[in-house]
């Protein structure tokens, strides 16, 4: 009897132990290089990022079984639900009420993806100098220019991404963006007075953490927030993406509504 | 634990979800109550950006060929999740594919998953249903 509950007890320890050594034995055969600096000691950003995801790895690994994270289904991202004064939240009811289809990226309009709005389907792709730091976006093949430590132009055209500067706060690369065009159809429509601060902090060699603040005192009550994580997808390629290639939906849709099917009833 | 509940319940109404970008809304084209699962042969892939498309000749018990129309991810979304352009699906090629039916009826209908008669390998070929057309409950209050 003593043997057995020896035994047992020996068999416990065991497993106990196992996953804790196996797991030693991953980290200690995958050390996670520390975070990456420029030549002037700032965090480096450089490299291939993918929005919206909170899994470590390759493209690949990262998206093994899941797929890829489904479209506003990602579980890194948290975003407020805006609170629009009366007459916004009724332009947004109004497109809702016809499920959207003025929604004017179903143009190619690009519009300032705030950490992964496109549920994490195309990378981004972070080239950084000490003056200026370059965004590239695969999704509708577009990029933004974040010059450091400079103002916004006064001669500022209105624009769909707006126009951004940044400056280091300690390790988090603050960007302030601004000068957009107003969108004044689909579920996200905004104003000129759109004002977006965001946060990009590289937390550890994988992942960079994202905020942003988003403020529009002409459409909204109160400012909102939103959190989500960009992970490193090392060997991803950004591909080219031109939205007019094949753009059949704004007739499809346009067809579809004077039919009178896509309204909700 | 009811605190934890508490705080868990009032974050997911804090953190409540917003549209989704996509291409362009789900709903404004398809109809998510209306699944359909065709085999057909493969008669034409467009390779193309915002989206892909493909037509099957699908025969009904008749005998009658009908071509489909499905649309679906753009190519470099595919080329992630396991597709080869001119490889992976081809004219000719004979598949399986669910999905959701176009508002008006006709015999076109937007993606979700094919699968590969020759192969019987299963690729996801869309998003899901209700991507990006504010799912059934306002992001709003009526004002």
């Amino acid at each position: 009897m003593k043997t057995h509950i020896l035994v047992w007890s020996a068999a416990a320890v065991v497993a106990l132990l196992t996953p804790t050594f196996a797991s030693a034995q991953t980290k200690a055969a995958k050390p996670t290089p520390p975070v990456p600096r420029t030549a002037d000691g700032k965090p480096d950003l450089s490299g291939v990022w993918q929005p919206g995801s909170d899994r470590v790895g390759t493209w690949e690994e990262a998206n093994q079984g899941v797929g890829v994270p489904e479209p506003g289904q990602t579980r890194a991202r948290r975003a407020e639900r805006p609170s629009y004064q009366s007459w916004a939240a009724a332009k947004v009811l109004e497109s809702f009420n016809n499920r959207a289809f003025d929604n004017p990226v179903a143009r190619c309009i690009p519009q300032l993806d705030l950490g992964g709005t496109e549920g994490s389907l195309y990378p981004w792709q972070f080239v950084q100098t000490p003056q200026l730091i370059v965004v590239l976006i695969e999704s509708r093949h577009v990029f933004r220019l974040i010059p450091l430590n400079a103002k916004h132009p006064d001669d500022l055209d209105p624009s769909y991404l707006g126009d951004a500067v940044g400056h280091w706060e300690g390790d988090t690369l603050v960007v302030d963006v601004t000068g957009f065009k107003e969108i004044m159809s689909g579920l996200n429509i905004h104003t000129d007075a759109l004002h977006v601060i965001e946060r990009f902090t590289r937390v550890d060699y994988n992942t960079i953490n994202y905020e942003a603040k988003v403020e529009d005192p002409k459409a909204l009550t109160k400012p909102w927030t939103v959190h989500s994580k960009l992970m490193l997808r090392p060997g991803t390629r950004l591909q080219e993406y031109v939205c007019e290639e094949n753009n059949q939906d704004p007739v499809q849709m346009d067809r579809l509504i004077k039919d009178g099917v896509v309204t909700r009833k | 634990m009811n605190r934890s509940w508490l705080v868990g319940f009032a974050a997911t109404l804090l953190f409540a979800a917003v549209p989704a970008l996509a291409h362009h809304s789900f709903g404004a084209e398809y109809d998510g109550n209306k699944p359909v699962t065709l085999t057909g042969v493969v008669t034409n892939v467009q390779w193309t950006n915002p989206h892909f498309y493909f037509f099957i000749d699908v025969k009904d018990q008749n005998g009658q060929v009908a071509n489909w129309k499905f649309e679906g991810y753009p190519p470099t979304v595919l080329n992630r999740i396991g597709w080869k352009r001119g490889e992976t699906m081809k004219p000719g090629d004979t598949v399986t594919v669910f999905g959701w039916r176009a508002r008006d009826g006709s015999n076109w209908a937007h993606s979700r998953e094919v699968t590969f008669a020759n192969t019987g390998k299963k690729l996801q070929s869309g998003p899901p249903a209700g991507n990006g057309d504010g799912g059934n409950t306002p992001p709003v209050t009526a004002p």
